[in-house]
């Protein structure tokens, strides 16, 4: 088989996501001429077709990009960091930790104390639930105990989650448990895109620097370490990043499951599993997936009422138990 | 055990008809309970505080309720036929909104419960004052209310005679507009306004997408003003900046609630209200 260059493959991935960005800006429930609206939008002109593409599909679509890429991103880092094929954030609880810390902020009125407030609040929730797991699962555990302490962990966050909104002072709060569970990025704004955008950056910024230790670290970490890498400090910068990004992308997308899963393992093969080559692609395979994800449910339901996080547990719920029946000579 | 409960229900029961079984019918009925917000404010409307018994917490919330103030020391309840019978009410009102194991409770037991019909125009509100008029002994009370209430519209259609006709769609948190055979409607079009959810064949309550909303192209934006500035996902249809781009703020308006949230006389002040602001 030939094998791409790695260049060649992530300028690939970044021009279909290019195509599916456009085809989402395409898809909506309004039957209008979108090329109108983008003349109309740049010349600043105000036109019902102006309006549907910059106020509602534009930050949807951007939206969609950003937040999967960060998924495929934090699903790369968190695999090679606990060098474990299972890990993704909304298995391990991440992700419902950080919903958990948006549900606060957000319905309780701490968001209009400021514009970062919200992707904070996401990014502490976050946080909280990396710290809750690195102290249940010991360093080098197997396979099962990081999953089970996922599972209660994840648990736990969606009943706090329940609690947090039974409390709620507005009265439409509890109905939108679906939204933070299974996430969204309908109605979205491009106010939510410079929200969570700097908060998402610099999470990438922090796990892409990472790419040499994930090399180092499938060695051991003894090695790691006599290669010259600070195994502690970096282990805390990689959980940072994942944090920051996925503080901020849940905090305006509620959570959405398995593409920080999926997205990894159909692009390890292709990289030469290499988990530095594969922070960059996952971004890319993230974006696309969510995309694709979005595009589906706008075209499956008018509104976009439907959550992404249906569409992308459709595909990847039995994309999990294949892994797991792949790779149950870990669990016996 | 379970004939047991059977045996003290049925005990209860005519322990309670033998109670009430005094020569009333042909009165006015005296301890009047509400279980819902439509019937305490049609309740307090109509009849002294006196022979009130009970009306629903609801009834006390100044955003929804139009007789809020009205309510004074009247006792609360949430509707649960436990709070309810206490009371010994002669008289249950209460809509189908109400929970239907509550109401057949109350039956069960022997109580008199009326239920209030929920109207979807206009003349279905006097139709419906002249009933509760009946039930609660205060008919004269009830055709007040409708000559009221149509002296009400026509004073604010006249004063508005010279306003043009506006394009209208009604969006509330969620995303829902309000179309044909429901009173918004018929209160739009009394008030001189084109329902655009009625013409894209809407009727009663759907929810239609930001897109859908801005392709309609209305001349005004009536926005549910209930819990406005409580923070929710639902109010990222009503508050989104597209919303904002497509219609200028004056002509986005925010109907109050207590005005719309119950088919009733009321309904003459928010025709008033929107005939008004057109």
């Amino acid at each position: 088989m030939n094998r791409l260059s790695p260049t060649m493959l992530t300028l690939l991935l970044a021009l279909i996501t290019l195509a599916c960005f456009l085809v989402s800006l395409w898809t909506g429930t309004a039957d209008i001429a979108v090329a109108k609206g983008v003349t109309d939008s740049l010349h600043g002109v105000v036109s019902v077709e102006s309006l549907i593409v910059t106020d509602v599909r534009l930050p949807r679509a951007l939206l969609a990009l950003f937040i999967g890429g960060t998924l495929g991103l934090a699903g790369a880092a968190l695999q090679g960091l606990l060098r474990n094929p299972l890990a993704e954030p909304g298995i391990i609880g991440v992700s419902n930790g950080a919903a958990l810390g948006a549900v606060i902020v957000f319905y309780f009125g701490f968001a209009s104390a400021g514009w970062f407030v919200l992707p904070l609040g996401g990014l502490l929730g976050a946080a909280v639930s990396v710290l809750c797991l690195s102290l249940l699962v010991p360093h080098n555990s197997n396979v099962l105990t990081l999953i089970l302490a996922g599972i209660a962990i994840n648990a736990i966050g969606s009943a706090l989650i329940a609690l947090a909104l039974n409390f709620a002072p507005s009265p439409y709060a509890m109905q939108e448990i679906v939204y933070w569970l299974l996430g969204s990025v309908t109605n979205r704004s491009l106010h939510d895109v410079a929200i969570a955008l700097p908060f998402m950056i610099f999470g990438w910024l922090l796990m892409l620097g990472c790419g040499r230790f994930l090399d180092a670290l499938t060695l051991g970490e003894e090695t790691a370490h006599s290669l010259g890498f600070n195994v502690q400090r970096l282990r805390w910068v990689l959980v940072a990043g994942v944090a920051a990004g996925i503080g901020a992308a849940v905090s305006v997308s509620g959570n959405i499951g398995f593409v920080g899963l999926v997205v990894p393992h159909i692009l390890r093969p292709l990289v030469g599993y290499s988990p530095r080559r594969l922070l960059g692609v996952s971004f890319w395979g993230g974006a696309i997936l969510l995309l694709l994800a979005d595009i589906t449910v706008q075209l499956l339901s008018h509104g976009g009422e439907m959550k992404l996080g249906v569409v992308t547990a459709l595909v990847g719920g039995p994309f999990f138990l294949y892994l797991i029946l792949r790779t149950k000579n870990y669990w016996s | 055990m379970k004939y047991l409960v059977i045996f003290l229900l049925m005990t209860f029961h005519i322990a309670v008809k033998a109670d009430t079984a005094k020569p009333q019918r042909l009165e006015k009925p005296q301890r009047i309970a509400s279980l819902g917000l439509c019937t305490d404010q049609v309740l307090l409307m109509l009849v002294d505080r006196s022979r009130i018994a009970t009306v629903n917490r609801q009834a006390t919330n100044p955003a929804v309720s139009y007789m809020a103030a009205a309510v004074g020391n009247i006792p609360l309840n949430d509707a649960t036929a436990e709070e309810i019978i206490p009371y010994q009410p002669d008289l249950i009102v209460s809509t189908s909104f109400a929970s239907p194991d509550a109401v057949r409770m109350l039956k069960t037991l022997g109580y008199r419960v009326e239920m209030l019909p929920l109207p979807t125009t206009v003349a279905g509100v006097r139709e419906m004052l002249l009933l509760a008029g009946k039930w609660f002994g205060e008919e004269e009370k009830a055709r007040a209310l409708i000559a009221n209430m149509d002296r009400q519209i026509a004073e604010a259609q006249a004063r508005n005679i010279s306003k043009p006709s506006r394009r209208a769609i009604i969006y509330s948190p969620n995303g829902y507009t309000i179309g044909s055979d429901t009173i918004e409607h018929d209160a739009l079009q009394l008030a001189g306004y084109h329902n655009l959810a009625a013409d894209m064949g809407i009727s009663h309550f759907q929810q239609i997408s930001l897109e859908t909303l801005v392709t309609t192209q209305p001349e005004r934006i009536l926005i549910d003003n209930y819990a406005y500035n409580q923070n929710s996902l639902a109010y990222s249809y009503v508050n989104h900046p597209v919303v904002k781009h497509m219609i200028p703020q004056e002509n986005r308006m925010y109907v109050p609630s207590r005005l719309r949230d119950c088919a009733g006389p009321q309904v003459a002040e928010e025709i008033a209200w929107l005939a008004d602001h057109r």
